[in-house]
C-alpha cells in the first residue's frame, strides 16, 4: 500500500477497493512499527483518526466526498492550529496548549474528508534550519540517523519520506518546507504569498510565510493545493487566485526556458550535489526545455535583508506568549513584570530567544531606519531583480542546499545555520513559488533541487517536476528503516 | 549596531527576557556574529524606496454584521489562572 | 500674568459598530465578562485581523464632520508593548498614514471665537479592562478588546479649562450627531488625554509637557487642567523643573500625582502591519460618505425654530446634545403642546441633568413618560407646577405616572366652587393685603395668589385661581 501515493490510494477508496479505515489502520500501524524513531511526531491521535476514518468512510458511500483525497491520512506540523489537540510548536512554552479552533487549511482538509494523523516535530516556533531545536528533542534523518532531517518543518518532511501519512502539512518562512525536503528526499512546494491561508498557522514571520504539502511527488502536492488554496475571509493577505492544480500538471512543458542560477554552483555547494541538480537541465531537455547559466548577483544579499525581517515580524509575533491568557506561566511571579520576564525566559528556546532580540533590536529607536527599513528596500530590489530575470526565463534553477544534510551538533554558531538558507530565503522575500524535489543522492543521501517561478505560477512548477518524475525514480526511493518493522 | 551590555540589557528589557550572566556573555557573542552578518544589508546596491510606498491593492473590508463569540469556558481552557469569569495575573501597576 | 499655558488633547473614542476593529465579535457594552471574545481578539496562536469596513466609514465621516482630508492611502501599524490588557502585546494603530489630517474644530468661548487645529485622526482598537484587587491580584476582562477606536489629536492650541471644554463638548456633539459614537463617557466611550505645559508668555519655546491619561468626565477634566497649570508655575517659580512624565489625576485630592514609572518613555517599535494590506479608498467613496453625514446640531436649530416655533435660545439649548435633541423630536412625536414640552426640557431636564453631572445620552426619563406627563398637563388633569415636580421624581425613580398622581394626590384641582370659598378666606384673612391691591400694589396681588395656591398644595388650576381670586376682590372693591 505504501508504494501508491496519495491520488491513487484515494482513487482506490472512492472505488471501494480500499476502505479509509483500513488504510489509516495499516498507516497506524506502520507509524507504531517505526515507533517514531526519527523523533518526527509530537501528537499522535489514534482512536481520533479511526473516528474520522470511519465517518469519512460512510460518507465516501453515500457519494458524500468528491476530493481526491477524501479518506486519504496525511499529517500536520505542529505550529498549524486543529481543534482540540495539543499544538506546542516544539516548545516549552506552549508543551500543554490546545487549539480552540481548527487553521483554514484543516477545516477545508476536513471538509474534504482528508484524515488528520497527529502532529509533527519542528524547530521551535519554526525557528531552524536543523530540526535541532526542538524542545521535544531533535528529529532525525530516515537516511542517516546521525544527522539532521532539516527545518524547520523535520517531522513533516520524515513523515513523508516514510510513508507515515500519505502527505505532510509543512510550513515554509525561509525555506522551511523545501530544505528538509531536499534532506530526506521528498517533494515539496511554497506556494506564492497569500495563495494558502495562514489562518491557524502559529505566525513567525508573517509577510514571509505560507503553509504547504510535502510528499512524495508533485501530484500529491497538487491534489493537496486543490484542498487547500483559495481567498480566505479570515486572512487579509490571501488573494483572489484560483486554478485546478492536479489538473495542470500533465500539460506539454516543450519550450520551456530554465535559467540556472549561476552563484549558486559556487565553492559552497557540495560537488555531487551540484551535478545532480545540473542533470535535471538534461532530463528536462528531454521534454524539450532549454537551459542555460545564468548571474543574480542578488542572492548574495538575501539573507540579512531576510534575518533582519523575519526576526523583527518574529519579535512582535511572539510577544503574546506571556503566560497571562495561555501557555507557560513560570511558578515564580510575585508581580506582572515577574510573570512575563520569567515566564517568557523559561519556556523559549535558545534560537527563539535570540531572534526576539535581534528583531527587537532592528525595530528599536535609533536602530529602525538603519535596518528594518533598509531591509524592506532591499526586499523590493530581491523582487525587482526575480521580475528581471523572469523576463527572460520561464523558471529558475538552483540546488535547495548547499550541502547534504549535516551531521547533528556539527553546526555550533547560530550563524552558520543561517548560510544554509542562502538558496531558499531569497524566494520568502519575494513572494515567489518554489518547489524543491529529490533529484538524486550522494554518499547515499538525497540531494534536492529547487525551481523557482514568476507569481502565480505555482501550477506550472508542479507541472515540469511531475514530468521529471515520470522519467526518474528518485522520488520513489525509500529510506531503509532503522528500527524494526519493514518499510 | 554596536552589541555590547547595555543594548543587550535594554533589547532584553524591552523583550521581556533575563539571562544569566554565563548565559548573556554568549548570546551578546552571538548576536556580535549576527550584527555583523547584518551589516551586510548596507552592501546591496540600488535599493528602492520601501514596499510600503507602492500603491499595492488594498485590502478588503469585512461587513459589519456579528458573528458568534466563541465560549467562556474554552477561551478560558488553557488558561493558568481565572476565576471562570475573568482571567487573574499578580498585581499590575 | 506672565504664564500661559499650553494644552493638546488626544481623544479616544468608541466607535458604535456592530462589531469589533478586528473581528467579528459583537462590540456590546455591559455584558457578562468573556463573554465577547475569539481567537482573534483574545490574542491566540495563529490568529489574524480583519478590518471591520463600517468602522472605516465611521472614522472618515468623523474627519469629514471634522474639516479633516481623508487620506485615499493609509496603512495600519503594530505598536508594541507589553500590558496584561493587551492580547498580542501590540495594539494595531496607525502612526505613519493615518487615516484623516488637518482639520479644525471652531469653538467660541464666551464670545471670543477661536480655531483649534486637528492634527490627525487615526484608527486603532481598545484594550482589555483591569480589575485590581486589595489582594493583590489583577483581574481581566477582554470584551472591550478590539472595540474600533478613533483618536483624534490636537494641536497644542488650547489655553484654559474653558477652551478644553469648550472643544470636548464641540467634538462631542459633532459626533454624537453622526451616529458613530455614544459618546457616554461615563461608559468609556470617550475618553480624553490631556498634555500640558507652561511657559513665560514671551518665550516661543514650549515647556516640559505632561500628560494626564483616560480622563472621562468634563468635571474632573476642567479641575485637573486648572490643577496641573498652577502647579507647574508653581514649581517652575520656585526654581524647579517640569519632568516629562505621565501623571495621575487624583480625584479627591484634587492634584496630580508623579506614577514613579521608570518606563515613562516607551519605545514602541512601531513597523507596518504585516498582516492588513492598506486601506484604499476611492474619492467616490469618500463622497458617498460626505452625502451621509445626517443633519448636525445648527440644521437641528433651524429646523425646530421654523417647523416647531421654538425660540432661536431655546433651540440652541435643547440641541446642545444630540440625546437631548433626539428626546425632544421623538417627544414631539407623542405630543401637541410643543411649546409647554421645549420650555419644560429647557428649564427642567436640562437643570436635572446638570444637578445629576450626567448627559442626556445617560438620562434614564423616556420620551415616552415625559411626554405622558405633558399630555397630562395640557389637558388639565395637573398643573404645570404638578408637571415639573412629576418630572423631576421620574427623572430618578421609575414611577408609573397616573399610579403616582393618585397615590400623591396630585390631580389638579379645577372646580370653581371648591377654590372660590378659599379665595373668598385667604383673602379676608389677609386685609392687609388687601388694602395694598386696592392700592395698586401688584406684588400683593401675587401674594394673595400664592397664598390661595399654597392652601392647595399647589394643585390648584392657576387659570382658575386667578379667576377666582379676581371675582373676590372685583367684589371687594365694588362692594366697598
Amino acid at each position: 500500500m505504501f508504494d501508491i501515493t496519495a491520488v491513487k490510494i484515494g482513487e482506490k477508496i472512492k472505488k471501494g477497493e480500499l476502505s479509509a479505515v483500513d488504510v489509516t489502520v495499516a498507516t497506524i500501524d506502520r507509524i507504531n512499527a517505526l515507533s517514531g524513531h526519527y523523533n518526527e511526531f509530537i501528537t499522535l491521535d489514534v482512536q481520533g483518526a479511526v473516528a474520522q476514518a470511519e465517518r469519512v468512510q460512510k460518507g465516501i458511500e453515500r457519494g458524500e466526498f468528491l476530493s481526491a483525497l477524501a479518506g486519504v491520512p496525511f499529517v500536520v506540523k505542529d505550529n498549524i492550529c486543529v481543534k482540540g489537540m495539543k499544538m506546542t510548536c516544539a516548545s516549552k512554552m506552549l508543551e500543554n496548549f490546545v487549539s480552540p479552533y481548527d487553521a483554514t487549511v484543516i477545516t477545508r482538509l476536513r471538509k474534504a474528508g482528508a484524515i488528520i494523523l497527529g502532529k509533527t516535530n519542528m524547530d521551535e516556533f519554526a525557528m531552524g534550519s536543523t530540526g535541532e531545536n526542538s524542545y521535544f528533542g531533535a528529529t532525525l534523518n530516515p537516511y542517516d540517523e546521525r544527522r539532521v532531517a532539516g527545518g524547520s518543518s523535520s517531522g513533516s518532511a520524515v513523515a513523508a519520506a516514510l510513508r507515515e501519512g500519505f502527505y505532510s502539512l509543512g510550513t515554509d518562512t525561509g525555506g522551511s518546507i523545501r530544505q528538509p525536503c531536499a534532506y530526506c528526499g521528498v517533494t515539496g512546494i511554497k506556494t506564492t504569498y497569500g495563495v494558502v491561508s495562514r489562518y491557524g498557522l502559529v505566525a513567525h514571520a508573517s509577510s514571509l510565510e505560507q503553509i504547504g504539502p510535502m510528499a512524495v511527488d508533485a501530484e500529491t502536492c497538487a491534489a493537496v493545493l486543490d484542498l487547500i488554496c483559495g481567498k480566505d475571509k479570515f486572512d487579509s493577505t490571501t488573494v483572489d487566485y484560483n486554478v485546478e492544480y492536479l489538473n495542470s500538471i500533465s500539460n506539454d512543458i516543450k519550450g520551456l526556458k530554465i535559467g540556472v542560477l549561476s552563484e549558486s554552483f559556487s565553492d559552497k555547494t557540495d560537488k555531487t550535489l551540484g551535478d545532480n541538480v545540473l542533470k535535471v537541465c538534461d532530463t528536462l531537455k528531454y521534454f524539450g526545455a532549454q537551459a542555460e547559466m545564468f548571474s543574480m548577483p542578488i542572492t548574495q544579499y538575501t539573507l540579512p535583508a531576510y534575518y533582519v525581517i523575519s526576526s523583527a515580524e518574529a519579535s512582535s509575533n511572539l510577544a503574546r506568549y506571556d503566560g497571562v491568557r495561555y501557555g507557560l506561566r513560570s511558578n515564580f511571579c510575585n508581580n506582572i513584570e515577574e510573570l512575563y520576564v520569567n515566564s517568557r525566559s523559561e519556556g523559549f528556546g535558545d534560537e527563539v530567544k535570540r531572534r526576539i532580540l535581534l528583531g527587537t533590536l532592528v525595530l528599536s529607536a535609533g536602530y529602525y531606519d538603519d535596518y528594518y527599513k533598509l531591509a524592506l528596500r532591499a526586499r523590493e530590489t530581491v523582487k525587482k531583480a526575480f521580475e528581471k530575470a523572469f523576463e527572460k526565463y520561464d523558471v529558475i534553477l538552483s540546488p535547495t542546499t548547499p550541502k547534504v544534510a549535516p551531521k547533528i551538533n556539527s553546526i555550533i554558531k547560530p550563524i552558520d545555520m543561517y548560510f544554509g538558507d542562502a538558496y531558499t530565503v531569497a524566494v520568502n522575500l519575494a513572494g515567489l513559488p518554489a518547489v524543491s524535489f529529490p533529484c538524486g543522492f550522494s554518499d547515499g543521501l538525497p540531494t534536492g533541487a529547487q525551481l523557482i517561478g514568476p507569481a502565480f505560477s505555482d501550477a506550472k512548477l508542479l507541472n515540469i517536476v511531475h514530468q521529471y518524475q515520470q522519467i526518474t525514480d528518485y522520488h520513489k526511493k525509500t529510506p531503509e528503516c532503522k528500527k524494526e518493522g519493514q518499510v | 549596531m554596536k552589541i555590547n551590555a547595555e543594548v543587550f540589557e535594554y533589547a532584553s528589557k524591552l523583550a521581556k527576557l533575563k539571562f544569566s550572566q554565563a548565559d548573556a556573555a554568549k548570546e551578546m557573542e552571538n548576536l556580535k556574529d549576527i550584527a555583523v552578518f547584518v551589516e551586510g544589508l548596507k552592501e546591496i546596491p540600488d535599493t528602492l524606496p520601501e514596499q510600503t510606498e507602492r500603491r499595492e491593492p488594498g485590502a478588503k473590508l469585512r461587513e459589519d454584521v456579528s458573528g458568534v463569540p466563541f465560549e467562556r469556558e474554552t477561551l478560558m481552557e488553557n488558561s493558568s489562572d481565572n476565576d471562570g469569569e475573568l482571567f487573574i495575573v499578580p498585581q499590575t501597576i | 500674568m506672565k504664564w500661559e499655558t499650553v494644552i493638546g488633547l488626544e481623544v479616544h473614542v468608541e466607535l458604535s459598530t456592530e462589531t469589533k476593529m478586528f473581528c467579528s465579535c459583537p462590540a456590546i457594552f455591559g455584558a457578562e465578562p468573556n463573554t465577547l471574545c475569539c481567537p482573534v481578539c483574545m490574542g491566540m496562536p495563529g490568529a489574524l485581523p480583519t478590518i471591520n469596513a463600517k468602522a472605516v466609514e465611521y472614522a472618515a465621516m468623523a474627519g469629514l464632520a471634522l474639516n479633516c482630508a481623508v487620506s485615499p492611502y493609509s496603512r495600519f501599524d503594530r505598536k508594541n508593548y507589553f500590558y496584561p490588557d493587551l492580547p498580542k502585546a501590540y495594539q494595531i494603530s496607525q502612526l505613519y498614514h493615518p487615516l484623516c489630517t488637518n482639520g479644525f474644530i471652531e469653538i467660541d468661548v464666551n464670545g471670543n471665537k477661536k480655531k483649534i487645529r486637528i492634527k490627525e485622526i487615526h484608527m486603532e482598537e481598545d484594550a482589555g479592562k483591569l480589575f485590581h484587587s486589595d489582594s493583590g491580584e489583577t483581574k481581566i476582562d477582554f470584551n472591550r478588546c478590539g472595540i474600533p477606536l478613533i483618536e483624534i489629536v490636537s494641536e497644542a492650541d488650547l489655553s484654559d479649562e474653558e477652551e478644553v471644554t469648550a472643544y470636548l463638548e464641540k467634538l462631542k456633539l459633532t459626533l454624537e450627531y453622526l451616529g458613530v459614537s455614544t459618546c457616554r463617557m461615563q461608559e468609556g466611550a470617550l475618553r480624553a488625554d490631556i498634555n500640558l505645559s507652561v511657559k513665560k508668555k514671551d518665550e516661543t519655546e514650549l515647556g516640559v509637557r505632561t500628560e494626564m491619561k483616560n480622563m472621562n468626565s468634563f468635571r474632573e477634566i476642567r479641575r485637573a487642567v486648572k490643577s496641573e497649570s498652577e502647579r507647574q508655575i508653581s514649581v517652575l517659580e520656585n526654581g524647579g523643573v517640569i519632568v516629562q512624565e505621565t501623571r495621575r489625576w487624583d480625584e479627591e485630592k484634587g492634584v496630580s500625582v508623579s506614577m514613579r514609572n521608570k518606563e515613562n518613555v516607551h519605545d514602541y517599535r512601531y513597523f507596518p502591519e504585516p498582516d492588513l494590506p492598506p486601506i484604499v479608498l476611492e474619492s467616490e467613496w469618500i463622497d458617498l460618505v460626505k452625502n451621509k453625514i445626517p443633519a448636525l446640531a445648527h440644521e437641528r436649530v433651524l429646523k425646530y425654530v421654523e417647523l416647531f416655533g421654538v425660540s432661536h435660545a431655546d433651540a440652541k439649548i435643547i440641541t446642545s446634545q444630540r440625546a437631548l435633541a433626539d428626546f425632544f423630536e421623538n417627544v414631539c412625536t407623542r405630543c401637541e403642546n410643543v411649546k409647554m414640552a421645549s420650555n419644560l426640557i429647557v428649564t427642567e431636564v436640562v437643570r436635572l441633568l446638570k444637578d445629576d453631572g450626567i448627559q442626556a445620552s445617560d438620562m434614564k426619563l423616556s420620551a415616552e413618560k415625559f411626554a405622558q406627563i405633558i399630555n397630562l398637563a395640557d389637558r388639565g388633569d395637573i398643573n404645570v407646577g404638578t408637571a415639573k415636580k412629576i418630572i423631576a421624581v421620574a427623572f430618578s425613580q421609575n414611577i408609573d405616572v397616573p399610579d403616582y398622581i393618585k397615590s400623591n394626590s396630585l390631580e389638579q384641582i379645577n372646580d370653581e366652587l371648591v377654590i372660590l370659598p378659599v379665595a373668598k378666606d385667604v383673602v379676608e384673612s389677609n386685609p392687609k393685603s388687601l388694602s395694598d391691591y386696592m392700592s395698586g400694589k401688584k406684588k400683593a396681588y401675587g401674594f394673595l395668589v400664592g397664598q390661595i395656591m399654597e392652601q392647595f398644595g399647589f394643585k390648584a388650576n392657576p387659570t382658575k385661581v386667578n379667576e377666582c381670586l379676581m371675582k373676590i376682590l372685583d367684589e371687594k372693591s365694588g362692594g366697598n
